[in-house]
């Protein structure tokens, strides 16, 4: 059973015609028609799902679109966000381009993956210019050169969810083993976490990572291992969105009021702008908003934690040294991109007096070109290239 | 290095809005692991599964790994005040209380190990160890009084187990005057009392048996078991030897023996959860093993809990040793405490058979 969706005035072929697709808006981000599927799988599923897409039974293309048509919404809102950055704007040309996409879907040839995508931004190119016209900073033509769709391609193929991604990031930027042993990289890594920074005995560390006396000379590998320690570190270091609002809300040393509560959690849990905040509670004066802001980097608890890992690695030369170099931030800034989403100034908020004390000068323009020039990307990408050259 | 490798600007942002876009609602790692989740991962009592989320989950939080390493200093200084360990352990211990048995049967011991769970099993692996590990004979731990057979005429003359597990035993009985005999081969542990293992009714002088399962349930690899304490007797039962204390002693020179004392009463917890349990020491251990420190153990598997821990001296003023166990009030079986005598410079930490370090 096929739920009724949204319906579109559309102006096609001279005149005006109620066009009914399937309702992709009604089913949240990341689930598909309201049913959770295991993570690992939706990544396999994206070729049979846009196989199904492009189906000609109209039944399977319908139930096809309300399952994979939120991952099309999120990622219109990802493509255009920085040419489209007013939001209701960017929301109309989503639905023009989801609209055309569903009307055109028997003219697409499934070739790929990356090709899929290829052929959604030029739709939503196309759209973007026909609704906004002059106003519209999108470009009509862009060129992918082929080597770079053959990148994107293998990038795609290499990293079918997050968790590959990341472990990608940390091969590139923290040296840590590509073996996806996920189960011995975390017992190594919480073993150097409860040596270094809760500063446990060795017997306590082997009990925690169920590791018999008999294998300590392993444990002495792990906790001497510089790429596992800077994955200790990478932990330690990196305040994701609730780790964060949590420390925050529970500082000891602040009386939070309600109002201020709630600003923190629309802040950094959320990752709200002044500007939406103020839309979003008028009654909050754009002084106390940034008042509370100031007072939440007086309660920081970055400086802190970071204090403990330069005390944890305290004899420990190798790390301290890495920790001063760019690859460690490198991998805190991407964190922060792809998995917080936030916006490079509050990258630089999160990421710079962290990267300050342990001896890397992070600056704007040096997220700059990490970020809006997209280096991080293409060093991911540079080093997949090298693993299948 | 890969860092000068270009992608058209197109390109790169094509990909970031595809790999970003991957939905996140769902997310790869842990489910939130509850306080329960956590004491019983910091008690040692997780699967491998649970341990691995467990794991993953404490890399990425570092709250609740503070947390644990609370749990963990609770745990090695037998004074547990968190709710979560309280509250796992008070579910664990309750089956224990009906556990203290005057005469067990063998068949009865593998059904309740198997039904009750960690305590009774790391009871029997310490017996296991104690049937193992006993080189001297089983008369010289009573202090030198012999445990006599009720038939002179009766002993075991080998007893092996086989790497599968089975005791094989053979037994020398005395002749029956006329008809048959009910005999019967019984384990006697100094501290536990005895088991039952096997009944026959036999006309034979010779007796030769196989008991299924008696290295897995008392955690005994193969080899040649010592006889002492196999008593083969007529089936009216074994006679039970006064009960007692054995104290291992773990010497600074890596050395262990054994010593046995008078068991006057159970150990208790009394109203505030304090754990208290009278011992009678002679002035003569006292002196031996001065500057040496008791500790009292709850047999627990992986590790056993500590429950007190006093230098001797005090223990022998006091007439007992007691510390803050803080979990429940009431009634603990003598067979799952564990009393262990050790210099007072070693580490808390309980090492079976090793020393501290």
């Amino acid at each position: 059973m096929v739920s009724v969706g949204r319906q579109f005035e559309t102006a096609e072929n001279g005149r005006n015609r109620k066009v009914r697709i399937p309702a992709v808006g009604s089913a949240p981000i990341g689930t598909f028609g309201g049913i959770r599927k295991p993570y690992h799988q939706r990544g396999m599923d994206a070729m049979v799902e846009l196989g199904r897409i492009c189906s000609e039974d109209r039944a399977t293309a319908e139930e096809a679109f309300i399952r994979f048509g939120p991952r099309i919404e999120s990622f219109l809102h990802r493509y255009l966000r920085t040419w489209l950055p007013e939001e209701a704007e960017r929301q109309d040309v989503i639905s023009d381009t989801v609209l055309r996409i569903w009307l055109k879907r028997s003219n697409f040839e499934l070739r790929g993956v990356e090709a899929w995508w290829s052929y959604v931004a030029t739709v939503a190119r196309r759209c973007a210019l026909d609704r906004l016209g002059d106003r519209c900073a999108v470009p009509l033509d862009v060129e992918i050169p082929i080597h770079d769709h053959q990148s994107i391609e293998e990038i795609l193929r290499q990293t079918r969810s997050r968790r590959a991604l990341y472990r990608l990031a940390d091969h590139v930027w923290l040296g840590r083993d590509p073996d996806p042993d996920d189960r011995q990289a975390n017992r190594r890594v919480l073993a150097a976490q409860l040596y270094y920074f809760e500063g446990r005995p060795w017997q306590e560390v082997a009990h925690a990572v169920r590791l018999p006396h008999e294998e300590r000379h392993r444990l002495d590998d792990w906790l001497s291992d510089s790429s596992t320690l800077l994955c200790a570190a990478f932990q330690e270091l990196y305040w994701a969105n609730p780790r964060l609002c949590e420390a925050l809300l529970h500082s000891e040393a602040m009386n939070w009021s309600p109002d201020q509560k709630q600003i923190i959690i629309w802040r950094y849990q959320n990752g709200l702008l002044t500007e939406k905040i103020l839309r979003m509670a008028p009654h909050l004066s754009r002084s106390f908003v940034e008042e509370t802001f100031a007072k939440c980097r007086e309660a920081s608890p970055v400086t802190k934690s970071t204090e403990a890992v330069r005390r944890g690695f305290a004899n420990v030369d190798d790390v301290l040294i890495k920790l001063a170099q760019p690859d460690f931030w490198k991998r805190i800034v991407f964190q922060y991109y792809a998995e917080c989403e936030l916006p490079q100034k509050q990258i630089l908020e999160r990421a710079e007096p962290a990267a300050e004390q342990c001896g890397y000068r992070l600056t704007d323009g040096i997220l700059n070109v990490w970020i809006s020039n997209n280096r991080l990307i293409a060093q991911l990408r540079g080093r997949v290239k090298e693993a299948t050259d | 290095m890969a860092d000068h490798v270009e992608l058209s600007e197109e390109a790169a942002r094509l990909l970031d809005a595809i790999l970003f876009s991957e939905p996140q609602v769902q997310p790869e790692g842990p489910g939130e692991v509850s306080p329960s989740k956590l004491a019983r991962y910091a008690l040692g009592w997780t699967d491998e599964v649970e341990t691995d989320e467990i794991v993953e989950w404490l890399v990425g939080h570092p709250s609740d790994r503070k947390r644990y390493v609370e749990m963990r200093r609770q745990i090695q200084e037998g004074q547990i005040v968190d709710g979560a360990l309280q509250q796992e352990l008070r579910t664990e211990l309750e089956p224990v209380k009906a556990f203290p048995r005057a005469r067990w049967s063998f068949e009865e011991l593998k059904q309740s190990a198997a039904r009750e769970g960690r305590i009774l099993q790391s009871v029997l692996a310490a017996m296991g160890r104690r049937m193992s590990r006993m080189s001297v004979p089983f008369s010289a731990m009573r202090g030198g009084v012999a445990a006599e057979p009720v038939s002179r005429g009766d002993w075991v003359t080998s007893a092996v187990v086989e790497s599968g597990g089975e005791l094989i035993v053979t037994a020398q009985l005395e002749r029956p005057s006329s008809g048959l005999r009910r005999v019967s081969l019984c384990y006697e542990d100094p501290l536990f009392g005895s088991i039952v293992l096997a009944e026959t009714l036999t006309s034979d002088e010779r007796w030769e048996l196989t008991i299924d399962g008696f290295g897995q349930l008392f955690a005994i690899s193969a080899g040649p078991l010592g006889t002492a304490r196999l008593i083969v007797s007529e089936a009216k039962g074994a006679e039970l030897s006064a009960p007692q204390w054995v104290i291992a002693v773990q010497h600074s020179d890596r050395e262990e023996s054994w010593l046995t004392i008078p068991r006057l009463s159970d150990p208790i917890l009394d109203e505030s959860g304090r754990f208290v349990l009278p011992l009678e020491l002679s002035p003569s251990i006292t002196y031996s093993y001065a500057g040496y420190r008791l500790s009292a153990f709850l047999s627990m598997q992986p590790e056993p809990l500590l429950l007190a821990q006093e230098p001797l001296e005090r223990v022998f003023d006091a007439g007992q040793i007691s510390g803050p166990f803080g979990v429940f009030s009431g009634h603990l079986p003598a067979e799952a405490i564990t009393l262990i005598l050790r210099p007072a410079s070693w580490r808390d930490s309980y090492s079976p058979g090793g020393q501290g370090e």
